[in-house]
């Protein structure tokens, strides 16, 4: 694509080494960034500390979670008896791993089902011409406000109708149609030049030749951000799943998380940090490997 | 509901219309699903090692008083039980293969083991009634039960609350239970809780457990301050009144507490309900009704105190603000003013030996009395403080029969079943809170000695959350209201707004 | 051809979002609680009606544009702050940015446990730093005064990774042949930042408000664990009022007409926002 000449440097360099040529003026500049590092220093530190704490905590038995959080010490974070009985106790006692398994099924679906409505959707907003389209889009882009719990009945009744509740499917079938995705799409779409897809029209390419040869190759970093904002969405989702899932076994991590978190007199802390930890690194590890697309996706949904 | 139904289904004939091709290959994999995860549930308990030796003390300690009970429904002319279904008294349960839903809590491990153990009994015995658990998270038990209830898709039987069984009835979502069980099993139920669950002579929820306030203190702390320590008795007439308390808390926060910011404190955050200040009415509405008469004209103030809201169920105003109240709440208020206790929710510090006391019920004495989870320091439990009267909210979790089940008989037998002695005791055991059966109090060992005899005490002062239909809402306005004036809101202002919310909300139930 | 294109999707939004929508249209028109939806009766308008007079739906509303408002002052420039940091693709960049990450991914409820630690007044993390550089322990979210900005900021801390990432991408996007020219020209940092930079990001900035504009309207975990709308309705919001309207007052029909003024709200909300933002952007 046409920006790429301008994106390729940041990422490449970010995070790497300086050449070894270039070594006086990178001095020079590393004095005159001294501020940025401080800033950099202080973002890092605001955003991560609570993470380390959680982390940390995950190490120490459920006594002394909360036994050392004030008055501030060093023992606030550091766990004075180190433990991995937290981590043991949800991956056996409680089958953590199959509410993960659960999780990414859930995550998977919603990440397919989106993928494929909403770029199909966006290709009609952005390709073709009828009436009504934009009352259409409008239209679409109205489920956006919509504040879920007033919908929570409604469709639980739906999903009793097709006959799917407590199954996978009832997990992420609402959600993979996307008023979101629809828009990122369609703003992606509308960044391809149209000379592209007339020149293949004119070839003789027919309309699904143009968009599945065209389109999609030319919007991948768009796709990727899609899904993973769709992936992070799904797995942190707690409200559908706890109503709509009854079987335990095909259960969420967020749902189970509130179990350690609400289970009146016997507190389950070590296990919650474990959990909330378990749960949390998955996602924080695929962000990390995407982070390029993530970050090149974005640029292209809101150019035109 | 007919109409939104009506409306339902006519868009989805559009919907279908339009979308016949797309729907049917995302529904046709469902039928299926249930099947096959189903048998890999059962067989969890048993290849599961840890669960099974977990659940054996508790059964052995149950056998000498199990024997009994299991012989005595069948000698009383009863259809024949191929188990020990408790209180159960209905037909024998059906030969047909039917599938049974039950939406529970969640518990902690052992627990559930003991759960897994029964459910494994069940199994052996009907295996063509298959149970279906649903454990949700414990916060969010009523509004799961509220969503099922209104897309009418209920499981057949719910742990609901008996705070709440006034409601349940009003809306016709339970069964009556008084059919199913013996006289004799509902008269083991302690007379104020069973008067609760019950509308109009019937029973309509089985109550799981019971929990009963009681003040507990670090003896260590109490010494270090020089403050003489409440009496460790089960006579309720020899507690503390609330000034009692009221004044050692002044003198023991000026000991371990004098700045007010703790690491210390005098009085543990609550961790009933939401935890913190305002917790949970079930436990800082006996700062109020305390204060109450229940033995007063029912038109004085002191009545209407301890009744906390209009015979009819629908008034709150001169109820829940009346003088005693507001003497009550300003107490309340001075624990986190004086900052006996922390404002925000902190959990744990009893037990980490930084509170000096802590409002809790009898779990917390089964918890330290095992070995593992002994606290480090000296401690003693005294009755709830007095105020008119000794006073203690009953009730807490019970199951109850939706009203729309296929198979009410079964599934009361399933709820006799989980409630039948050795069941009960193995749960308590485990899960450290009260039978809420007489009966089982001299068949669990350690009822008659203290601290667990003062429990047992308590039970006979219970007494009902204000009886209303609209109890779910005079609940949620009054905890509101209860964490406003902790945090300093006009105590007497305070109170008359709740009473008015309420009031407005309660115009609903007028029939 | 279109209509093949869009029939899956539209089978799946007419299901699963205008179906249930509708519903809650209809149920905004009836009083009834969840525990007997069969006793419900058609009350026209008058649901719309009393919320209009009731003073606490006033102050939630008000108080869900001020957290509205709140997010967007203190996220976009924030964001936007936080991206000009790690475009500039120094050593450390991408830790900083997992940083950022990690805050955008955790779980809300999580997040509000631990926050609900940091806020402790006595002793807690907050209060120690404060002390640390002699300013007295503030009192946080058991405070009318405090409690909102308290929730306020935590809710940024927590999204402020959307808005930054969504700014990054803009950023990256900016040739850097402008930037240089403008510098030769002597334009100073701030000058470049307002007459570039800002004006190639716009439709970024769109985009990072209009999510923001939604997911401030949508704040409901964190209000629920650590304030219950409280103390004294500082921190109640319209989602929050809406909660308690349909699973602790039992009233389905005020609840659902809750949700309808607050789509109304957004719908204006995001209305302004497009004619202030305006690009060439269709809608």
């Amino acid at each position: 694509m046409m920006q790429n000449s301008s994106l390729a440097p940041p990422p490449a360099t970010a995070g790497a080494a300086p050449l070894p040529g270039q070594r006086p003026t990178w001095l020079d500049r590393s004095l005159a960034d001294v501020p940025s590092y401080v800033a950099m220093v202080a973002v890092a530190f605001i955003f991560l500390t609570p993470f380390i704490w959680m982390f940390l905590t995950s190490f120490k038995p459920t006594v002394d979670v909360f036994r050392y959080t004030t008055p501030l010490s060093v023992w606030t974070f550091i766990p004075p008896a180190p433990t991995l009985e937290n981590y043991v106790s949800i991956f056996t006692t409680w089958s953590f791993h199959r509410d993960l398994l659960n999780t990414l099924i859930a995550a998977g679906g919603q990440v397919t089902g989106a993928l494929l409505t909403s770029t199909l959707a966006a290709f009609v907003f952005s390709r073709m011409r009828f009436p009504g389209r934009d009352v259409l889009f409008a239209f679409t882009m109205l489920t956006a406000f919509v504040p879920f719990d007033v919908v929570v009945v409604p469709l639980y009744i739906v999903m009793r109708s097709l006959g799917l509740v407590s199954s996978y499917w009832a997990l992420f079938l609402p959600f993979s149609f996307s008023p979101f995705g629809i828009f990122l799409m369609r703003q992606s779409f509308l960044e391809i030049p149209r000379e592209l897809d007339e020149a293949a029209t004119i070839e003789g390419a027919s309309l699904v030749q143009v968009f599945w040869h065209i389109i999609l190759p030319n919007t991948r970093p768009a796709l990727v951000t899609l899904a993973l904002i769709q992936f992070m969405w799904s797995w942190n989702s707690y409200l559908w799943p706890l109503v709509i899932m009854q079987d335990p076994n095909k259960q969420v991590v967020q749902v189970t998380i509130a179990k350690f978190r609400t289970i009146a007199n016997f507190p389950l802390f070590g296990e919650l940090f474990a959990a909330a930890t378990a749960a949390t690194i998955p996602l924080l590890i695929l962000f990390f490997l995407l982070q390029r697309y993530y970050v090149r996706g974005m640029l292209v949904s809101g150019m035109k | 509901m007919l109409t939104r139904r009506q409306f339902v289904s006519q868009a989805l004939l559009l919907a279908g219309a339009l979308g016949a091709a797309a729907c049917t290959p995302a529904a046709s994999p469902a039928p299926a699903k249930p099947a096959d995860a189903k048998p890999a549930a059962d067989a969890k308990p048993a290849a599961d090692a840890k669960p099974a030796t977990d659940a054996k003390p508790a059964a052995a300690d149950a056998k000498p008083a199990s024997a009994a009970p299991a012989a005595a429904p069948n000698a009383a002319g009863k259809p024949q039980y191929k188990l020990d279904l408790g209180g159960y008294k209905g037909p024998a349960p059906t030969g047909q293969n039917i599938k049974l839903r039950f939406m529970r809590q969640s518990f902690n491990p052992v627990t559930e083991a003991a759960i897994k153990a029964w459910n494994a009994e069940w199994a052996a015995a009907y295996p063509n009634i298959a149970i279906e658990e649903e454990p949700v998270p414990y916060g969010d038990l009523n509004q799961k039960l509220q969503t099922y209830v209104a897309a009418g898709d209920a499981p057949d039987a719910m742990m609901g609350k008996g705070d709440f069984i006034q409601a349940y009835v009003f809306n016709g979502i339970v069964l009556n239970l008084s059919e199913f069980l013996t006289d004799e099993y509902i008269n083991d139920i302690p007379p104020a809780m069973r008067d609760q669950q019950s509308v109009n002579g019937k029973l309509y929820g089985m109550p799981w457990e019971q929990g009963q306030v009681m003040l507990y203190f670090n003896k260590d702390l109490f010494e270090k301050a020089g403050v003489a320590t409440p009496p460790e008795t089960d006579d309720l007439t020899r507690g503390w009144t609330w000034d009692q308390i009221a004044d050692a808390w002044t003198k023991l926060n000026a000991s371990i507490n004098p700045g007010g910011d703790g690491p210390t404190y005098t009085l543990a955050s609550s961790a009933y309900g939401n935890g913190g200040p305002g917790s949970s009415y079930w436990y800082e509405g006996i700062y109020t009704r305390s204060l109450g008469d229940p033995n007063a004209p029912k038109d004085s103030s002191a009545y209407k105190t301890f009744a906390g809201v209009s015979s009819d169920g629908l008034t709150a105003t001169g109820y829940v603000n009346t003088p005693e109240a507001v003497k009550g709440m300003l107490l309340y208020q001075r624990i986190f003013k004086e900052k006996f206790s922390p404002s925000v929710a902190t959990p744990n510090q009893f037990e980490d030996g930084k509170a000096a006391t802590r409002f809790s019920s009898i779990n917390l004495a089964n918890r330290f009395a095992n070995p593992d989870s002994a606290p480090k320091f000296k401690w003693g439990a005294t009755p709830v403080p007095r105020g008119n009267v000794v006073f203690n909210h009953i009730s807490g979790d019970s199951p109850i029969i939706y009203a729309r089940t296929k198979y009410p008989a079964e599934t009361a037998a399933y709820l006799g079943f989980i409630h039948n002695d050795k069941n009960r005791m193995a749960f308590h055991t485990n899960w450290g809170s009260m039978p809420a059966r007489t009966s089982l109090f001299d068949k669990m060992a350690g009822y008659k000695e203290f601290p667990r005899s003062l429990a047992v005490a308590l039970t006979k002062v219970g007494y009902a959350p204000p009886v209303t239909p609209g109890y779910l809402e005079y609940f949620s306005v009054m905890n509101t209201a209860i964490k406003d004036i902790a945090l300093g809101a006009a105590v007497e202002a305070r109170l008359n707004k709740a009473a008015k919310e309420i009031d407005d909300l309660l115009v609903q139930y007028k029939k | 051809m279109a209509t093949l294109f869009l029939f899956p999707t539209f089978v799946g939004l007419i299901v699963f979002h205008w179906l249930p929508l509708a519903a809650a249209v209809q149920n905004s028109l009836l009083r009834f609680s969840p525990l007997n939806p069969s006793a419900a009766t058609f009350v026209g308008l008058s649901n719309y009606a009393n919320l209009l007079e009731n003073e606490r739906f006033i102050r939630a509303t008000v108080n869900s544009l001020i957290y509205i408002g709140g997010k967007l002052a203190l996220q976009i420039p924030l964001g936007l702050g936080i991206a000009l940091l790690l475009n500039r693709s120094l050593p450390g960049t991408r830790i900083v940015r997992g940083a950022v990450f990690a805050a955008l991914v955790a779980s809300e409820a999580v997040v509000a446990l631990i926050w609900n630690i940091l806020y402790t007044p006595d002793n807690g993390l907050f209060n120690a730093f404060l002390g640390a550089v002699g300013i007295p322990g503030q009192p946080f979210l058991t405070s009318v005064a405090q409690a909102l900005p308290s929730v306020l900021v935590m809710i940024v801390w927590k999204d402020i990774g959307f808005t930054t990432l969504i700014l990054l991408a803009g950023l990256q996007t900016i040739p850097h042949e402008y930037q240089e020219a403008a510098e030769i020209d002597g334009a100073g940092a701030w000058a470049r930042l307002v007459h570039i930079t800002l004006p190639l990001l716009r439709r970024m900035l769109l985009l990072a408000t209009f999510m923001a504009t939604i997911s401030g309207s949508r704040i409901f975990i964190p209000i629920a664990l650590m304030t219950d709308g409280g103390p004294e309705d500082a921190t109640i919001n319209a989602v929050y009022f809406m909660y308690e309207q349909a699973f602790k007052f039992q009233r389905m029909g005020d609840a659902s007409a809750v949700a309808m003024l607050v789509i109304l709200l957004l719908v204006a909300i995001t209305l302004v926002q497009a004619r202030l933002l305006r690009t060439d952007h269709e809608y």
